[in-house]
């Protein structure tokens, strides 16, 4: 599949003076997964702000469906490339829920008809429809999570970047965003997320990308998530399944990262009569 | 807070279309202020609880909403009487002090009172009936400045979790062994609270910023475009001018009858 998204070795400092990032390179496959890893501070947000058109490239270049990222494809950007930020207390800020999903659409100047069907969409994906008259005010944190996810859904923009989606949910709000986030994949679109867990990058992403200090230390897929190296200097952790694994090494196997894998290699021992039952 | 926001008012009255009501409600205070008869404005009261009883809101509902002014439309109420000059009706002394009561000033506190009150029972029958919301897309279908609306919008939306902020904060100081409640004049405490106040605006400003980044991330670029319109019903304009009708005919009404009556007393 063709790079929906393409970045080449941008550098981003702060107005303060902060470099936060210092050449990263990486290219995403349309209709991939991808979980940008990395410790507090090693640029994840800074870059996602590029891959919207609101920070431009101060040095590299950043295109997204081949065409760069500047001053004057931003617009078209933002429309292409959907951002859920981290808090959703700053993204949901009309006085309704329906007027908040509504405000993207709105600013893209489709017809009235097309917001209304567009919104309808979006919140029934979210399935936050029957909460279309309330004030954000009165919503749980996931619940504004969910509105805040709508929101972008109604623009039906190709790619969906959301940074930390699952910070401060509840265990049934963070099931319910993977869950979203896999009706997305099915429908093809393209996600990013930027996240500390490694657990859900590595039963979620087909595609990891592990930041530090503004750089790209490893691109590739879950199996990054299991080497010593990698994860010490990014100070990650192992994912919970492999960890178990990773103790047993006399077993000699490829330590599974996912659940799934885990069983499979589980059942495998039992049928070889590694396990006695 | 429910009653800022959205509302399910199925009479006629919530029916209405949120413009029409706007701007009739707002030309219904703008004519009665001019007003400076007390019958008038008793009238146009009574007029707008009228509207709301058919509209089922109770009376109880206003009479909550005036104590909104209570702190400082009381305050003018009491004291206008004795500041104005005029025919004296009482004398108080307190000690050396004397407080006489004019009935030029009474005239005036009752008016004020009452235009204050006039104003507030309109805005109350116009928010339960149509909600903050809607009444917030209505003006911006009646193409008021956008960034006017996103002010109002904004403050309402932001106030509780600027509270919220503060209130963890204050938590998280006392958690901490902070004591409040010793005079403000104490220096640590000044300083404790002077910085925590610094550190607030700090945070509304940016929140302020990243909000505006989320907004410019769904293609806000100061202004937004098309509005959501649907035109409004022959009625709507019937009823709006309706209720500018018997603000006019108060006026009127009152200008040769009813002031001439009171001046009479
Ligand atoms: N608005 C800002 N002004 C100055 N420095 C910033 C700003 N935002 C982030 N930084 C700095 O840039 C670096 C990268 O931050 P960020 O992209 O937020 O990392 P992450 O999302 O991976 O935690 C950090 O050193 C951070 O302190
Ligand atoms: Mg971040």
């Amino acid at each position: 599949m063709a790079n929906i998204i393409k970045v080449e070795n941008l550098f981003f400092t702060y107005s303060d003076g902060t470099r936060a990032l210092n050449g990263v390179s990486f290219a995403v496959e349309e209709g991939s997964r991808v979980a940008m890893l990395g410790p507090n501070g090693a640029g994840k947000s800074t870059l996602l702000l590029h891959l919207n058109g609101l920070h431009l490239p101060q040095q590299g270049s950043v295109s997204v469906q081949g065409r760069e990222v500047n001053k004057k494809t931003e617009k078209w950007v933002r429309t292409m490339v959907g951002m859920v930020f981290q808090d959703p207390d700053n993204q949901v800020f009309s006085s309704t829920v329906w007027d908040d999903v509504s405000f993207g659409p709105v600013n893209m100047g489709l017809s009235s008809a097309e917001v209304t069907s567009r919104v309808s969409k979006a919140l029934h994906a979210v399935g936050m429809y029957e909460y279309k008259d309330k004030p954000p005010y009165h919503l749980s944190y996931g619940q504004k999570k969910r509105v805040a996810i709508a929101g972008i859904l109604a623009m039906e923009p190709g790619v969906i970047v959301l940074d930390e989606p699952m910070a401060y949910l509840d265990p049934s709000g963070k099931e319910q965003v993977v869950n979203i986030l896999d009706e997305l994949h099915q429908r093809g679109i393209t996600i990013i997320i930027a996240t500390h867990d490694v657990d859900l990058a590595a039963e979620w992403a087909d595609h990891i990308i592990i930041v530090k200090d503004g750089r790209v230390l490893a691109d590739g897929g879950s199996e990054l998530l299991i080497q010593k190296k990698i994860v010490e200097e990014a100070s990650l952790t192992y994912p919970l399944v492999s960890r178990i694994f990773l103790n047993i090494p006399e077993l000699a196997i490829t330590v599974p990262r996912t659940v799934n894998q885990a069983v499979k290699v589980i059942r495998n021992l039992i049928k070889s009569n590694a396990i006695k039952q | 807070m429910d009653f800022w926001y959205s509302v399910n008012n199925n009479t006629w009255m919530g029916r209405l279309d949120p413009r029409v009501k706007i701007v009739s409600l707002a030309g219904f205070i703008f004519i009665m202020m001019s007003s400076d008869s007390i019958a008038a404005l008793l009238g146009g009261m009574t007029f707008i609880v009228l509207l709301g009883a058919l509209a089922g809101i109770s009376f109880t509902m206003f009479l909550k909403r005036l104590l909104w002014i209570l702190p400082f439309g009381g305050v003018m109420a009491v004291i206008l009487p004795f500041v104005v000059p005029g025919a004296a009706i009482a004398q108080f002394h307190l000690g050396t002090l004397e407080l006489t009561m004019s009935v030029e000033g009474m005239t005036r506190a009752a008016l004020l009172t009452l235009r204050m009150g006039l104003g507030i029972f309109a805005v109350t029958l116009l928010i339960a009936t149509t909600g903050f919301g809607r009444i917030m897309s209505g003006l911006r279908q009646m193409h008021v400045p956008y960034v006017f609306v996103a002010i109002i919008e904004f403050t309402v939306r932001y106030i509780n979790v600027l509270l919220d902020e503060l209130k963890t904060m204050s938590l998280a100081r006392k958690a901490r062994g902070f004591e409040s409640g010793r005079s403000f004049l104490h220096r640590r405490t000044f300083a404790t609270l002077g910085s925590q106040v610094g550190v607030l605006f700090m945070r509304a400003g940016s929140r302020g910023e990243r909000v505006y980044q989320a907004m410019l991330s769904r293609g806000y670029c100061g202004e937004t475009g098309a509005v959501l319109s649907n035109g409004f019903r022959l009625l709507d304009i019937g009823l709006g001018l309706g209720i500018l009708a018997v603000a006019m005919f108060l006026q009127v009404y009152d200008a040769g009858g009813w002031q001439w009556l009171i001046s009479l007393k």
